[in-house]
């Protein structure tokens, strides 16, 4: 299992609408992931393996900003704690979009190894997504 | 990088009782190849070789800090820094912890 990390195309086309002033929500939820994953542009909303344990399923982040990283505010940045409420392994996180039941998943960070959360442990994660002349 | 003009980059870290267990960071892919000629493949594949040696290496580190949670461990397993820099390190690290486990 790899340490991998990707952006997703029904992130790029729920982004597209965002530019466009369509309807669409930008991004606000993380998730902790549940099962072995793979980070690749293919992956949703609905394929991915959410966790709904205490303290890691589904949440407004705690801060979702912008960031510079070559330009002033061209990197939006996640930042969440997770507190585990009970044992649970987790496998990699997700951001989602701002709905009661997210539909888009924007971006997708799968670990190198499962890591073994007991109750009251916590995970902080960073997610940053960079705009930027693509390769 | 190919990325389709979105950089993806993250960071994480697991604490346990308000002490660091383990730290994770992205690693970043090599670059796409540009050019064409033989020394241009070469470095490609080096560093094609190279990222995939430092991820297992953040594998295997992650994995007995994880099974070492509570005991005294070299803090660089820990924190992932600093990362061996060349692939002979590399390889020799993973080698260490491996036998460690």
């Amino acid at each position: 299992m790899a340490q991998t990390q990707s952006p997703t195309k029904e992130g790029y086309a729920e982004i597209a609408k965002l530019v466009a002033g369509e309807a669409a929500n930008e991004v606000e939820k993380v998730c902790c992931i549940k099962t072995s994953c793979t980070a690749n542009e293919d992956q949703t909303y609905a394929g991915v393996t959410k966790c709904t344990e205490s303290g890691v399923s589904m949440v407004a982040a705690d801060a979702v900003v912008t960031s510079q990283t070559t330009v002033a505010n061209d990197t939006v940045e996640v930042d969440h704690v997770f507190t585990a409420g009970e044992s649970i392994t987790v496998l990699g996180f997700g951001v989602f979009n701002n709905l009661e039941t997210p539909d888009v998943l924007f971006a997708i960070c799968c670990f190198a190894a499962g890591i073994p959360l007991e109750n009251t442990d916590t995970l902080t994660v960073e997610m940053k997504m960079q705009f930027k002349l693509g390769s | 990088m190919a990325q389709a003009g979105i950089i993806v980059e993250w960071g994480a870290t697991h604490r346990h009782n308000g002490v660091i267990v383990v730290r994770f960071a992205s690693v970043a892919p090599p670059d796409a190849i540009k050019c064409v000629s033989l020394g241009c493949l070469w470095r490609y594949l080096l560093e094609s070789l190279r990222y995939t040696l430092v991820m297992l290496y953040h594998k295997y580190r992650i994995i007995y800090a994880e099974t070492h949670r509570d005991e005294d461990i070299p803090a660089h397993y820990r924190m992932g820094e600093p990362a061996p820099d060349s692939v002979w390190k590399t390889v020799k690290e993973i080698v260490r912890l491996r036998i460690r486990r």
